[in-house]
């Protein structure tokens, strides 16, 4: 291949407080229209904005846990545009004195670790949103003011998947950091790829344009191939590469250009006066830094110490906070932290992947999860059955009592009920046995697999294989 | 709502300095939706004191050279009863009269271009529909606002924008904190700064400036406190031949808002022009006691 691509990528993600970011508005999703609104977010005359602090702890949170420099000074700015969902008809937002900066994120890709730096991440507020109707277009202002973050990469991607897993790793630890829930559906996390090709070993960088407003993983990796096959085809062709805004449409599968360099808006950022510079001191930082949650690596180096576990099986657990938070979860009811790891990587994993579902879409709870491994912990049912337990939990969302009494289930563990069954079944194949005292070892299999079908499978296999042994010998 | 929200401050228009102090007991209060007050605990009213032996006053001349005749004669009778009041007299030379003007106009019409943009038509105030949003922007702003708010706005506008900014904007910012700075360094040997209000008296009600530029030159006394942050007051301090009213600037030091309206309350104890009325006609005002 005679070209590369190279990427930079700014994430919008919002903040998880509970109020928006200058007032004291609900950030609740969902909300009817135009309810979670108040005069500040509504930008009435006369209505001031007062930063939340709880926003500016968690974007330093955010900083800390993508290694940032936190700036003891740092101001807030307008952005001055026009549009409606605009009601000030500027955005507060940072331009040269942002809250973090000079970060990185090291991923694994394709084997291979890779760094990838973070220029800088500053605060700024959401606009509403804009409903078109058939009547004529309607604003919701509930999302005026919530707060985002935005974290600017460097251009230090040079492939789409390296772009996909490196906003896969923020998305991570930013859950993980506790600042925002992520949740894509609810466009919560949203990406801005900027996109230029040039020839491998190319040392300066091409042009480049930005697809604006990627809402999935998914987005972002076809957004940037089909960029990348489209330079490409350009520079081949000889053609000049124009800096764009650009946008991905979903249901056409290709780009739209939303505008060109020389109708760039001139967003004639200044201090908004309205605010005070943010002066944050070291106690602060220090005190955030104290309070931050645990974060992979440390949990991965104590599921590896303490709990015993594979390098392998921490890996699996702590490269998605979800699922992480849910194995965690399980461990608060169940105390063998190997064995409850092995179930959430091997069979819960194999059910999620069946599936394309995610952990926090799960019918049933960690707990459930819990109550099945303590009932094959005590021996109730068998690991084998626990497995079809989990699968109907899985299908059904029921708990796994219910499941368990609804099909009678449970481990035969009274001996002398399972002696009867056995002698039964010795009694019914003579030949087998026959064959089993004249060495042939393999046909005791049989014989156990004959006491499991008469017990429903719910005698203790290897309980069953002593007895039988035991029996034979005579 | 704000014109220019970092030098905007709330003023009381009052009969007398007790008065005054009594209304800013209640405005200094902190209001905590707005980030830019300050928490402080005041009682101005009942600590007014009209001794203000050993004051010292700052003053710089050119500024009241620069004035008219009649501006410039009360100016000096006013200096002469504080002097009498035990207060000295400390000369001061700043190096920033000269861009007051200019910084004052860039900065507050930087501000007030952006405060006045919510009003566009889409959801508070008037609207007029055009063919579409920028149409509508363009005809809702062009018919709600007036010549001089619109003059503004594009001054505003003219001097954030890229490749303006720079020599504009950022210069005049630069400029601010020179002017802070001077005052920082004038309050160190002043605990209060005079000059004229105006440098000439007040205009004709209606009347027409041949541009309408000019009369943000003559408005050269004021803004250094808004820019620099400081208390101000302005109190009668006598009338000009033609009847109209001359006012005492007075400035003190961030938060010494007491010293400032100590000396204006001395001032107004030891004077009568604040019990005064100008007394107005046609084509010219006569004052009358």
């Amino acid at each position: 291949m005679k070209y590369e691509v190279v990427i930079g990528l700014e994430i919008h993600a919002e903040l998880s407080t509970e109020s928006k970011v200058f007032c004291g508005c609900a950030t609740t999703f969902g909300a009817e229209p135009n309810t979670n609104v108040c005069p500040v977010c509504l930008g009435m005359p006369g209505a001031l904005p007062v930063l939340n602090k709880k926003a500016v702890e968690y974007i330093v949170r955010a900083g800390l846990a993508l290694n940032c420099e936190i700036a003891n000074y740092s101001k807030m700015d307008r952005k001055n545009y026009f549009y409606p969902d605009l009601p000030k008809a500027y955005q507060i937002s940072q331009f040269d004195l942002p809250f973090c900066k000079a970060g990185y994120l090291d991923i694994e890709v394709d084997g291979l670790m890779r760094r990838i730096g973070i220029t800088r991440i500053h605060l700024e507020e959401d606009a509403g949103k804009l409903v078109h109707t058939p009547g004529g277009t309607l604003v919701d202002y509930n999302r005026s003011s919530m707060p985002l973050i935005e974290i600017v990469s460097e251009p230090d991607m040079r492939s789409a998947k390296e772009a996909v897993e490196y906003a896969k790793a923020i998305r991570n630890i930013l859950l993980y950091a506790k600042v925002s829930n992520c949740k894509m559906q609810e466009g919560v996390l949203r990406f801005d790829a900027n996109v230029s090709v040039r020839p491998k070993g190319s040392q300066t960088y091409g042009t480049r344009t930005e697809i604006k407003n990627l809402s999935s993983f998914k987005m972002l990796q076809k957004a940037i191939d089909y960029e990348y096959q489209r330079q490409v085809s350009m520079v081949e062709k000889g053609e000049e590469i124009h800096q764009q805004t650009l946008r991905w449409n979903e249901t056409g599968n290709c780009i739209i250009a939303l505008r060109s360099k020389e109708d760039a808006h001139d967003y004639r950022y200044f201090p908004d006066p309205d605010l005070l510079p943010v002066i944050l001191s070291d106690e602060f930082i220090e005190d955030v830094k104290h309070k931050m949650p645990q974060m992979p690596d440390e949990k991965k180096k104590m599921y590896i110490e303490e709990f015993q576990l594979s390098e392998y099986d921490a890996q699996v657990l702590t490269a998605n906070s979800e699922l992480c938070a849910f194995y965690e979860e399980i461990l608060q009811d169940y105390d063998e932290p190997k064995t409850a790891a092995n179930w959430v990587n091997v069979e819960l994993m194999a059910l999620l992947n069946q599936n394309d579902m995610l952990v926090e879409e799960l019918a049933f709870s960690a707990g459930n999860m819990a109550q099945l491994l303590k009932n094959i912990q005590s021996g109730k049912i068998s690991g084998k059955m626990g497995k079809g337990v989990l699968s109907e939990m899985f299908e059904t969302g029921k708990s796994p009592e219910e499941i368990i009494s609804a099909k009678g289930l449970s481990q035969i563990s009274d001996t002398a009920e399972l002696e009867k069954i056995i002698d039964k079944v010795l009694a019914e194949n003579p030949a087998s046995v026959a064959d089993y005292q004249a060495g042939k070892e393999k046909a005791i299999g049989f014989l156990v697999g004959q006491v499991m079908k008469a017990t429903k499978g719910a005698a203790n296999p290897q309980s069953v294989n002593e007895i039988l042994r035991e029996k034979l010998k005579k | 709502m704000a014109f220019a929200s970092s030098l905007d401050q709330v003023g009381p228009l009052t009969k007398d300095i007790r008065d005054t102090a009594i209304v800013l007991d209640e405005i200094v209060k902190q209001d905590v939706k707005d980030s830019t007050s300050a928490k402080i605990k005041t009682n101005y009213a009942d600590n007014l004191n009209e001794d203000i032996q050993g004051m010292r006053i700052g003053v710089d001349a050119t500024l009241i050279e620069a004035s008219d005749e009649d501006t410039k004669k009360a100016v000096l009778t006013a200096i002469e009863k504080l002097k009498e009041l035990g207060c000295t007299i400390i000369d001061l030379s700043f190096n920033h009269n000269e861009i007051m003007v200019a910084v004052y106009y860039i900065i507050s019409s930087a501000e007030a271009s952006s405060n006045l943009a919510r009003f566009d038509g889409i959801n508070y105030g008037v609207r007029i529909e055009g063919e579409n949003i920028i149409d509508t922007y363009v005809k809702t702003r062009s018919w709600g606002f007036g010549e001089e708010v619109k003059r503004r706005i594009m001054i505003g506008t003219f001097v954030l924008s890229s490749g303006y900014y720079d020599a504009y904007y950022k210069k005049a910012l630069q400029d601010r904190s020179l002017i802070k700075n001077n005052f920082d360094k004038a309050f160190e040997t002043c605990d209060c700064i005079l000059s004229p209000t105006t440098i000439f008296t007040a205009y004709d009600a209606g009347i027409k400036l041949e541009h309408p530029t000019d009369a943000y030159l003559s408005d050269v006394f004021t803004p250094a406190a808004n820019i620099a942050g400081l208390p101000a007051a302005s109190i009668p301090c006598g009338f000009a031949k033609n009847g109209m009213p001359i006012g005492l600037q007075l400035m003190a030091n961030s938060y010494q808002e007491q010293t400032l309206l100590n000396i204006a309350y001395a001032y107004q104890q030891n004077t009568d022009f604040h019990l005064q009325r100008p007394k107005l006609t046609k084509g010219g005002s006569q004052h009358e006691v």
